[in-house]
């Protein structure tokens, strides 16, 4: 009886252990691989967004010569899976054109500073 | 009535107030001529057709003794050559230019009022040889540089004169060629002006900047930093780079407008063309 009574406590103990095992080998690689999932998003969103910057500055004719090297750059990063690298140059990308295209608003507006005023 | 009197002129002043307002260019020249004549007080207006050598002594030896051996000649040769041999069709270049092409590089850019564009010389080089069959040269250096170097060499010593027609248009390029010179650009946030207006004559580095006033008399030119011939438009397009802002095409409708602006700042200078530069 008292054998029996040690085999059930033996049999419940070990389905506890392996339900908290399971439960925690659950929350451990869950986020994991929504965190990838979110990150290729992000890359991919990431990835448009310095692609239209840039077509915006091209389009307004104030691209900058440094970000098209940098876009390729980018994407072969991408390519390789450097996935750290792809983030941190097509954020450059998107910087930089961001930069372009306010450099032409402002140019739009003021580009009359530099005429010469004869005094 | 007195209502509807008001609101004509409200309209009529809106109207006014929208449109694009132009500067006269012969009063964009003045202002230039005035604005250089002070910085440079010793210099003759023609004096600024030798662009820095007009303004560094030292750099004007070496120039003159560059120019005892001009390195430039094999191409005005080779133009020459180019020129005047017939097309397939049995037309030549003369066939498309005013006074059989012989110097009239004076005159360009000009308006075209018919295709609503400027044409540079070597644009009309171009279409000349399209107009008669023949492909179009690559823009910048090359074959096409040459054509334009021996029409520029028939051309020395005549007078630079640029013409805005009596066409919004004309005068609409010539703003745009305007802008383009005073806006900043590229990573750097230069403009042309920034170099060849605002610090002319201050050393860059190695380099002395040369006046705006007076570039466009001696291209093309033999450039040493190339190692041969180049067009005016090939040295936009590295400014363009240097300053790291990505360079329009060669002859697009951004550098045609901006030599247009450009070459009409020149008038009255002697053109002395080709020419050799560092």
């Amino acid at each position: 009886m008292a054998k029996n009574k040690f085999q059930l406590f033996m049999i419940v103990a070990t389905a506890l252990t392996m339900l908290t095992a399971c439960s925690e080998s659950d929350t451990t690689t869950e986020p994991t691989a929504t965190a990838n999932q979110n990150e290729a998003l992000d890359l991919d969103t990431l990835m448009q967004h310095a692609e239209e910057a840039r077509a915006e500055a091209n389009r307004l004719g104030f691209e900058w010569s440094v970000t098209a090297p940098l876009l390729e750059e980018a994407h072969a990063a991408y390519k390789a899976g450097n996935h750290e690298q792809a983030t941190a140059l097509f954020q450059e990308v998107k910087y930089q054109s961001m930069l372009a295209v306010e450099q032409a608003h402002y140019a739009n507006k003021h580009w009359q500073l530099l005429i010469p005023v004869n005094d | 009535m007195k209502g509807l009197t008001c609101l004509s002129a409200i309209l009529l002043g809106s109207l006014l107030a929208s449109a694009p307002s132009y500067a006269d260019p012969q009063s964009d020249n003045d202002d230039i001529r005035a604005f250089f004549q002070k910085r440079f007080p010793k210099l003759e207006l023609a004096d600024f057709s030798d662009g820095v050598y007009a303004i560094n002594q030292n750099a004007r030896e070496q120039w003159e003794e560059i120019e005892e051996f001009p390195p430039y000649e094999d191409a005005v040769d080779e133009g020459m050559v180019l020129f005047e041999t017939p097309f397939a069709n049995g037309k030549s270049y003369a066939s498309c230019f005013p006074n059989d092409g012989i110097g009239i590089k004076q005159d360009y850019p000009k308006f075209d009022t018919e295709t609503g564009q400027v044409i540079t010389i070597e644009y009309a080089i171009n279409h000349c040889r399209t107009s008669n069959d023949e492909a179009a040269l690559p823009y910048g250096q090359g074959e096409l540089a040459y054509v334009s170097a021996y029409m520029a060499s028939t051309s020395r010593d005549n007078i630079i004169n640029i013409t805005i027609p009596d066409d919004e248009r004309a005068l609409a390029a010539y703003e745009a060629g305007k802008k383009m010179f005073y806006e900043r650009r590229g990573q750097l946030n230069m403009a042309c002006a920034t170099c060849h207006i605002s610090s002319a004559g201050a050393q860059l580095r190695a380099e002395i900047t040369s006046p705006a006033l007076g570039h466009t008399t001696h291209f093309p030119a033999f450039r040493f930093a190339w190692d041969d011939m180049g067009t005016l438009q090939k040295r936009y397009a590295g400014c363009n780079t240097q300053v790291r802002a990505k360079p329009f095409a060669l002859q697009s409708e951004e550098y045609r407008n901006l030599e247009y602006f450009h070459t009409h700042m020149a008038n009255g200078l002697p053109i002395n063309g080709p020419g050799s530069r560092k």
